[in-house]
């Protein structure tokens, strides 16, 4: 079980900003529910930034372009299992 | 202009509709004259049509591959929806139903405008309506129907995660989605925690990537308990050879060929059998009901991998579907919805009257209801699955004959043919109601 100081540390990783969303809510989406969607966004964007710079230094030690790499990779890359 | 009018233009501009409908995945809408309704539709800015659907069910009647199959549509649609900058204002399993086994989402007011940075509104109600009801019977083995039909909103991550097993937690997606989900519902009530949700914002890539990962996740969920080697039971348990069931088969291919149902129900399907003979010769759809939840999961299976124009759906017959909701006209029992133009009761009766007590003239009644033409099946008290019922107890049911089986049918109905199908006097009636 993830404690809440596991989930703070996400919360930083997320580096959410703090601006007024619109609230025209059809349905109580649940305080829980969003600070989950917010945890699972922040580690699906980290592991992308991740992924990113993991296919720069293989690009760039095996010498190829980046677009090729990115091009073989096109489904791993995007579709990250959260 | 009021505001859902606002979304609706937009998401019409869009072309989502049109492509999702073009798929099979939204059902037709047409805007006609809104004079159409009268007083009704005074404040209307568009009044839609939408072509009548065949059957009305509800997610506590579906299998689960149906519940399955709902959610990853549900998935599809908010996917499709976000690419065009579309989303959904909730995720109830209620605004899907289903043609045959092929599930299409209903309800035209859903989408509205995507705003960069909002949630998905309906994370919550998507967990406790399609996943949490999925993960009860593939970790504990249980059915959701009968929890689904109590709860109608579904089943809670706090309910839950109480429940689930604790290998359950070795799993990311059920860790984060209920576990962790139902802790921060848990400890998230203060004013103080839902001033700072209301304030964060959830950027595009995540909610894509949130709606990527639980489509991957539940396209591998199976019912558990019961794998794959129990559907192939069915399967060859099913046999088409043996005299009985040709026999049965040619008077249902004669009947349907006749009455040409464009519905017809099929009380006690099983796997569907006799409704691929029924489907096969001029009914339409064949909506099946069965209270054996494996047969309807290798019935649902079944009916999507041939193309099979047919619904297999959960009932007790003893304890239908009741009227509930709101004022108890929300969702409509089983009772209102089973109009058809026929209606199948083959090897039904005797589980009715005889393991369930129930009254044989009721029994009757309550099929010859439900349509104008229907073939019923007597089963005479020493048949073998008759025997089988009544060996642990005592017979109680002098009044369950062939002679009593015809006088009831007769005084609702009439006989137009008749014809023993097995050599134990098994008899099937084809009857048009009074």
């Amino acid at each position: 079980m993830l404690g809440a100081q596991t989930v703070r540390v996400f919360l930083v990783v997320l580096g959410c900003t703090v601006l007024a969303a619109p609230s025209h809510a059809y349905l109580d989406p649940g305080t829980g529910s969003i600070i989950l969607q917010s945890i699972l966004a922040g580690i699906a964007v980290a592991m992308g930034i991740l992924r990113f710079y993991w296919y720069r230094l293989k690009a760039f030690f095996s010498g190829t372009t980046l677009e090729s790499e990115a091009a073989d990779s096109k489904d791993s890359e995007i579709q990250n299992d959260i | 202009m009021p505001m859902a009018a606002d979304d609706f233009d937009f998401v019409r501009g869009s072309g989502l509709i049109d492509e999702l409908h073009s798929r099979g995945k939204v059902i037709g809408e047409e805007i006609v004259d809104a004079a159409l309704l009268g007083e009704h539709a005074a404040d209307a800015h568009y009044v839609l049509e939408h072509p009548r659907l065949p059957f009305v069910s509800y997610p506590y009647e579906w299998s689960f591959s149906a519940l399955k199959a709902a959610a990853l549509l549900h998935l599809d649609i908010q996917q499709a929806a976000l690419k065009k900058g579309v989303t959904m204002t909730d995720a109830t399993a209620y605004n899907i139903q289903f043609i045959g086994p092929r599930p299409v989402f209903i309800d035209s007011l859903s989408f509205r405008r995507y705003q960069e940075g909002e949630y998905w509104a309906g994370h919550r109600q998507f967990c406790e309506q399609f996943i949490n009801p999925l993960l009860l019977r593939s970790f504990n083995g249980i059915p959701h129907n009968a929890w689904y039909r109590g709860e109608l909103e579904g089943i809670s991550a706090e309910n839950l995660s109480r429940l689930l097993p604790w290998r359950s937690r070795l799993s990311w997606n059920v860790l984060t989605n209920v576990f962790m989900q139902a802790r921060l519902q848990n400890n998230s009530g203060s004013d103080d925690a839902i001033r700072k949700a209301k304030t964060r914002k959830l950027p595009r890539i995540g909610f894509e990537q949130i709606l990527h990962g639980l489509r991957k996740w539940i396209t591998r969920l199976e019912p558990g308990h019961d794998g794959k080697t129990v559907w192939q039971d069915y399967a060859t348990d099913n046999s088409y050879a043996d005299d009985e069931a040709v026999n049965k088969r040619r008077f249902i291919a004669e009947f349907s060929s006749a009455v040409k149902p464009a519905l017809i129900l099929d009380i006690g399907c099983n796997t569907g059998d006799y409704s691929i003979a029924a489907l096969e010769n001029g009914a339409e759809l064949a909506v099946g009901f069965d209270f054996d939840h494996g047969a309807l999961e290798y019935g649902y299976r079944r009916a999507v991998s041939d193309g099979l124009n047919f619904q297999p759906l959960h009932l007790d017959a003893a304890n239908p579907s009741p009227n509930q909701g709101w004022m108890q006209a929300e969702r409509m029992g089983f009772r209102e919805r089973a109009n058809a133009d026929a209606v199948m009761g083959l090897a039904l009766i005797h589980h009715l009257a005889i393991a369930k007590n129930l009254p044989l003239a009721g029994v009757i009644e309550w099929l010859v209801d439900m349509a104008p033409h229907g073939v019923l099946e007597f089963v005479p008290k020493n048949d073998a699955m008759v025997q089988r019922l009544l060996q642990m107890r005592e017979d109680l049911f002098s009044d369950y004959d062939q002679a009593n089986f015809e006088e009831q049918l007769n005084s609702r109905a009439r006989i137009v043919k008749s014809e023993v199908v097995s050599a134990s006097g098994r008899v099937l009636y084809w009857f048009d109601r009074h």
